[in-house]
């Protein structure tokens, strides 16, 4: 079963003379293979910061509009005042 | 058999709904790297250190076990590609839809590698690294510009739906394609070797050659999935980030960095 095919580590590296070609071609299904991983973080990352904008943009919304209606009670108020002063 | 039957279409059902593909996927990528890590470390092994060398072609035919899967992956993921792209014309599933568009590009780094490894492994064995003409080169290559015409596609168009409509229509024609690679080494003279294996016949390569192949083989698959599921999860949300589970998995998720951070502190 356990068979290696070759005897020293050098001869290993050397793969019978086709060094190049061999680690050549593991090296570069190695970069596609890490290539493909590094562009899913890359978009993990760019859509939980979009997410997170538009979520921020959002609360800031709701608070805008809550001065507004602050801002409408207050002049609502400040009116019925007016009115019993009158 | 019934109820594996019932199962299967609830599931299939389930998993059409974006939400639920979310929640779902989730528990399936830590068993998937998991044995991905096993496969990978077993595979390069026997591939690299316990495979003989071939009697005629020494060491440099240890590119097989990376050539052969990513040629097979390319070819599997285009039809994968194209089934999702029936589903999106014929029942305009959103689920099908994305699963196309991130495999797209995964697919055509393999189609990539499928051309670039056998360049590299056709210098010491043809003695060229290219030759125009060649009928598996060739439709080797148009696959790539099949995966690449698809991409562009679906950018091309302000309507996002124009896009994926002329993209999931490429990708129905251009599978006239897949039999003209398989079937392009006895239609035409080619350079290239018949196929290495074949599901009717038994496999012409002896069995400490062959099984190294057939991890890799399932290795590469599984990576495709794995790298599927995960970039379709990111389009999920991107696509739903209106809804209202999104608005809460990103809050629970600040709230958890948040958390951390002062814990650091």
């Amino acid at each position: 079963m356990f068979d290696p095919a070759f005897t020293s580590l050098s001869e290993f590296l050397a793969m019978g003379s086709y060094a190049f070609y061999v680690w050549l071609s593991y090296g570069l299904s190695f970069l596609v293979f890490a290539g493909n991983l590094i562009l899913y973080f890359t978009n993990r990352k760019k859509v939980f910061s979009e997410l997170l904008r538009a979520q921020k943009r959002q609360i800031k919304q709701q608070a805008q509009a809550g001065e507004l209606n602050q801002g409408i009670k207050l002049s609502q108020r400040a009116d019925t005042k007016k009115a019993g002063e009158k | 058999m019934n109820n594996f039957w019932t199962y299967l279409t609830q599931l299939y059902h389930r998993l059409a709904s974006p939400k639920h593909f979310y929640l779902l996927s989730a528990l399936w990528i830590k068993p998937l790297i998991f044995i991905l890590l096993i496969l990978f470390s077993v595979g390069l092994f026997g591939a690299l250190v316990l495979a003989p060398a071939d009697y005629q072609q020494g060491n440099s035919f240890r590119i097989i076990y990376v050539h052969v899967p990513a040629a097979l992956l390319s070819q599997s993921a285009y039809l994968f590609i194209a089934a999702c792209a029936l589903m999106t014309l014929v029942w305009r599933m959103k689920m099908a839809a994305m699963l196309a568009k991130v495999a797209m590009p995964i697919g055509a780094s393999f189609a990539l590698l499928t051309l670039v490894s056998g360049a590299i492994w056709g210098r010491p064995t043809w003695g060229t690294w290219w030759l125009w003409g060649d009928a598996r080169l060739m439709s080797s290559l148009f696959l790539l510009f099949l995966y690449l015409g698809m991409m562009a596609l679906r950018s091309a168009f302000q309507d996002e739906q124009a896009g994926i409509k002329a993209s999931s229509l490429l990708a129905l024609i251009g599978v006239v394609n897949i039999p003209v690679i398989k079937y392009s080494v006895y239609w035409w003279n080619s350079l290239h070797q018949p196929a290495t294996l074949k599901l009717t016949e038994k496999p012409a390569m002896q069995m400490e050659m062959l099984w190294p192949l057939l991890i890799m083989i399932i290795a590469f698959y599984l990576f495709f999935a794995l790298m599927v599921i995960l970039q379709v999860r990111n389009e999920i949300l991107r696509n739903e980030q209106k809804s209202r589970w999104v608005n809460e998995l990103v809050q629970k998720k600040t709230d958890q960095s948040g958390a951390q951070e002062n814990a650091d502190v």
